[in-house]
């Protein structure tokens, strides 16, 4: 190895440190450096250092994609050589940056064994050829086409491998001040074996304090920077609100009431909602509930962020009990996005389309999950998140509604007062009298069915009736004059004229499921909805009332474009991935599965190769002609010699050995009968009449006297 | 071959390389080469600093040996004809009669041969090659005995021409004499104080001796596998790291027959493998063309072919 004595122990070592694996690192940089002292090396032929080097790449690929599959991230990746608690393996799984992370801090380890065969291996050096299958095609071709080959690039990987660990050092640093001062420290030693000669000492040595001290003005700026963003995401009180999901806040939802113009939504999947043993899809998936109109925003309540944190029961066995009292077994399978990230931690974040009356929670890998009041679930995990929901009638986690008297705000039967005047006069067109409070809410639903119409497309108010002329509000105008409108329209409508009649009602937004694509149900960003949810006092429970006419389905669905089909099935390899990647499929034991007989395969044969192949070579070697003179005794002689430590390199000649040899003051006193062997037995190799049969005699003779009188001398 | 013939041909060559050390002190493994380079057919080439003694090392030769000596002094301005010959009109006579050039010798000393034009220095081409010369269309042949002694100067770099591959192929071998240690040099000091000893050089054997030294070198035994070696050796230079253009089977032939002379010169009637390995680098580093990266890299043909005799597999 090129490098300085003990620099690669000190870099692994330190990697090791900042990688919490000490005693990994001491022993793998031991191990390395003891190259310097083990004489033994590896001869290693083109084809070997190929292959090592696939092994390692493969290697590579394989941690790869175990740390980018991996639900709990690259922390199970080194579970072989520690055990981190559940917390730390929840967070390194976060995010696919955190895989990365993982994936570069382990990088050391990947390439280890091509950095210690080289360091072992008899070559030193190996061409750049061996990595990569490009400069080897390179090279066939220019020798087909029989031009002379390129030039052979020389690859010494220990600075390269210095660097990496460095690298890998960093993507675990820790919060001191330590790693700045490793990494230094490391540097300077590094490059102070490879110091210039044309200056001295002194200048390079405030060459290097010069570039440390700015590189650490540099790092504690970007700290304080740092400190300074965190406290300003802290700061802001209002967070929880960023975390809008297809425009689903749980805090809030501003409506398109009042809104003029055609309603765009676009055709995306958004949700796949697959049936349970057969039990019915339940039409409805709700996001949230609101409480509070103020035009043209719906609220959650007055004190915002009422939201708890659910346990998870027993821990770690994805199951979530969101109402005690769990009444139905019925079962649905939902998949969805989670598109907001948590600025605290970066994971993602959303809320959950749910049944209305969902009791709780099966197969989440959720890290954390909170709901509120009004039954909106918000949940912390990966970026997708497939679950089983369990519903069934009254078992609803919402709060029963609150009626004080008098109203306070965030009751559920405040009417804002500009809105009263539309609402009464519209009650008097529907016939009510005598009708219970269901039959009053049914009775609603059917006048809208056969008075109002389903459109996106909202005509701006005539002059006369333009707001400030009148007073008339938005659902006024709808509710008098324009009888059209979408979804929310009619579900605030809905909301408002119960609460009128004193019945307590709450406004609902999220998914209406109808569109069947084989045994699941997609739904699409356009099926997002709005409907009211009322409060039925002989159950105790709210009912969803969706008060739409049937026919918005049929208008939406009319807006497909025959393009769509791409799109799905664009959609469909998108949710696969994200199945993939988020550790929600098999796939992931299938691929290891896979990669583990491939690198076995691999290392296999950078071991068994070596054994079939090279003897083959050697008798490959050995066959040429059975030259004259092979018997000669003076073999004996030389191989004797040899085991004493007196070997003949291949290239030396006999005389220039006899001098080496006969230097050695055990076999000092042979020098002259050596001499006269050695010209006998080259008569005998090389003189094509060879030796008559007198002096082939004398050559045996004096061979193993000689071999007597030396070998006893020790 | 009987022991008589050869025993005579071993003291001519000891009569001449003792001869030559009266006055090259301290060279005799220069000398040996050269002598061997004689005695098996090769021309040599002689490359070294200034004043090292290259051209009193072909002086000494030529005087030792009873045989016609010539010398060209390479010039830039110098032409083909004025090595080979030209043929003059007579006006008495009304005919053309040729004027032989320098070239129609014994011994040559071709001194500061890259100081010519390539094109003059082609001219030796065939004279070296095959010992005839082709002028006006007519092939004259050279005498029995034709031994050329080049020498260059590897410092200079203008007003020089390398000398074309094809022409340094000509040459058997190309080696260096190098300086001598101190105690050597302070014994020539000594020996120049008052004459210089070339000029007391006497001839010491004669042309027909010469010959016959030839003969008997061809004659010299070598084994099937040592032709082998020889080959091996030359082979591996032509798939050497570095190496645009490996040496011909030109340089084979010549590794074998200076190889024979060498063992004639060390008392023996055959070829043995120290023989080859002691002439592999003269004989075939100056042969081999360097790719210009490996050059830059400091990779040398003498580096190459040290590292060829070290990993081949040596007969023994």
């Amino acid at each position: 190895m090129k490098t300085p004595p003990l620099l690669m122990a000190a870099v692994l070592l330190f990697w090791g440190w900042q990688s919490d694996l000490l005693l990994a690192g001491l022993g793998l940089g031991l191990l390395l450096e003891s190259a310097r002292v083990i004489p033994a090396r590896w001869e290693m032929t083109d084809a070997e250092i190929i292959r090592i080097w696939n092994f390692c790449s493969l290697l590579g690929l394989a941690a790869a994609i175990y740390a980018f599959t991996s639900n709990e991230g690259p922390a199970d990746f080194g579970k072989m050589f520690e055990h981190p608690d559940l917390q730390t393996s929840q967070l390194a799984g976060n995010a696919s940056t955190a895989a990365a992370i993982g994936l570069i801090r382990w990088l050391p380890l990947v390439f280890y064994f091509f950095m210690l065969t080289q360091a072992f291996s008899a070559r030193g050096d190996f061409p750049l050829d061996a990595l990569s299958p490009f400069l080897r095609y390179r090279r066939k071709w220019h020798l087909q086409a029989n031009r002379p080959p390129p030039r052979v690039i020389i690859l010494h990987a220990a600075w390269p491998y210095f660097m990496l660990c460095l690298f890998a050092a960093s993507a675990h640093a820790a919060t001191d001040l330590t790693f700045f001062w490793g990494t230094g420290a490391l540097l300077a030693w590094a490059l102070w074996s490879q110091r210039p000669p044309g200056f001295t000492r002194l200048v390079w040595l405030i060459t290097l304090g010069v570039v440390l001290g700015s590189a650490l003005v540099g790092q504690r700026g970007l700290g304080a920077l740092n400190r300074l963003t965190n406290f300003a995401d802290n700061y802001n009180a209002q967070w929880m609100a960023r975390f809008m999901r297809h425009n689903t806040d749980p805090e809030q939802s501003r409506t398109s009431i009042g809104r003029i113009g055609e309603q765009q939504m676009s055709s995306q999947i958004v949700l796949r909602v697959a049936p349970v043993n057969g039990t019915a899809v339940p039409t409805h998936l709700r996001e949230a509930t609101y409480r509070v109109y103020h035009a043209p925003v719906w609220y959650t309540s007055g004190t915002p962020n009422d939201f708890t944190s659910v346990p998870e029961t027993p821990v770690n066995s994805g199951h979530w009990v969101l109402h005690p009292k769990v009444a139905g077994r019925a079962l649905v399978n939902i998949s969805c996005y989670l598109n907001a990230i948590n600025p605290k931690d970066g994971n993602p974040l959303g809320v959950l389309p749910l049944p209305g009356d969902c009791d709780h929670l099966e197969n989440l890998n959720a890290y954390d999950l909170k709901n509120n009041s009004v039954g909106t679930v918000l949940a912390e995990g990966p970026g997708l998140l497939t679950f089983n929901a369990g519903f069934g009638a009254g078992s609803s986690s919402d709060e029963p509604p609150a009626t004080n008297n008098p109203p306070e705000i965030g009751d559920d039967l405040v009417v804002p007062d500009k809105e009263k005047p539309a609402l009464d006069a519209f009650l008097a067109q529907v016939p009510l009298a005598g009708l219970g409070d269901r039959a009053k809410g049914q009775a609603i639903d059917h006048y809208f069915g056969t008075h109002f119409e389903y459109s996106i497309w909202q005509e701006p108010p005539k002059a006369s009736d333009r707001p400030g002329t009148t007073n008339e509000t938005a659902v006024g105008n709808f509710l008098l004059h324009t009888h059209k409108g979408h979804c929310e329209f009619f579900a605030t409508a809905t909301v408002l004229l119960l609460r009128e009649l004193g019945i307590p009602a709450r406004y609902a937004v999220g998914y209406y499921v109808h569109e069947t694509a084989g045994s699941h149900y997609v739904v699409r960003e356009r099926d997002a909805h709005a409907w009211c949810l009322v409060w039925d006092a002989p159950t105790r429970t709210w009912v969803t009332l969706d008060t739409t006419p049937g026919s918005w389905v049929d208008t939406e669905r009319k807006r497909i474009s025959h393009w769509q089909v791409i799109a799905d099935g664009f959609s469909w390899m998108g949710y696969q991935f994200a199945k993939f990647r988020w550790g929600q499929s098999h796939i992931r034991p299938y691929l290891l599965a896979l990669l583990i007989p491939a690198l076995g395969y691999f290392l296999y044969q950078i071991i068994a190769y070596r054994r079939r192949h090279q003897p083959a070579a050697t008798t490959n070697r050995a066959v040429p002609v059975n030259w004259p003179g092979r018997d000669s005794e003076f073999y004996e002689l030389e191989a004797a010699l040899a085991q004493r430590g007196l070997p003949r390199r291949p290239g030396e000649s006999l005389t220039s050995w006899l001098d080496q040899v006969t230097a050695d003051p055990a076999v000092a006193g042979f020098q002259e009968p050596l001499r006269r062997l050695v010209r006998l037995h080259y008569r005998h190799r090389f003189d094509p009449p060879g030796l008559t049969g007198v002096e082939r005699e004398a050559l045996r003779r004096e061979a193993r006297e000689c071999l007597k009188r030396i070998l006893p001398a020790k | 071959m009987n022991p008589e013939t050869i025993t005579a041909a071993r003291a001519v060559y000891q009569k001449i390389a003792g001869n030559i050390g009266k006055v090259i002190q301290g060279q005799s493994g220069a000398t040996r080469k050269l002598l061997a380079a004689l005695a098996s057919g090769g021309h040599v080439l002689l490359e070294d600093f200034p004043g090292t003694g290259k051209t009193t090392l072909a002086k000494a030769l030529a005087r030792s040996i009873d045989a016609s000596f010539k010398r060209i002094q390479f010039t830039p301005d110098l032409l083909p004809s004025d090595i080979l010959g030209v043929a003059i009109f007579n006006q008495r006579d009304q005919a053309f009669h040729f004027h032989e050039g320098p070239i129609f010798t014994n011994i040559l000393l071709a001194d500061e041969i890259n100081r010519a034009s390539p094109r003059t220095q082609s001219a030796l081409l065939e004279a070296m090659g095959e010992s005839q010369v082709s002028i006006d269309g007519e092939h004259r042949t050279l005498s029995e005995l034709f031994f050329v002694i080049a020498t260059e100067n590897p410092v200079e770099f203008r007003g020089t021409y390398p000398l074309p591959e094809a022409q340094m192929d000509r040459f058997a071998m190309r080696f260096t004499l190098g300086y001598v240690s101190p105690e050597e040099e302070v014994s020539i000091l000594a020996a120049q104080q008052s004459q210089h000893p070339l000029e007391a050089l006497k001839a010491c054997v004669t042309l027909a001796e010469v010959l016959q030294l030839k003969q008997v070198v061809q004659a010299m035994r070598i084994s099937d596998e040592l032709k082998r070696y020889v080959v091996d050796l030359v082979g591996a230079t032509r798939k050497a790291a570095g190496v645009q253009l490996g040496a011909s089977p030109r340089a084979s032939l010549a590794l074998m027959k200076a190889a024979q002379a060498l063992a004639l010169f060390d008392g023996l009637e055959f070829v043995t493998p120290e023989q080859i390995q002691e002439l592999a680098i003269p004989v075939i580093a100056h042969r081999l063309v360097m790719e210009p990266q490996a050059r830059f890299a400091g990779v040398t043909a003498r580096g190459v072919v040290e590292g060829i005799l070290k990993s081949t597999k040596v007969p023994a």
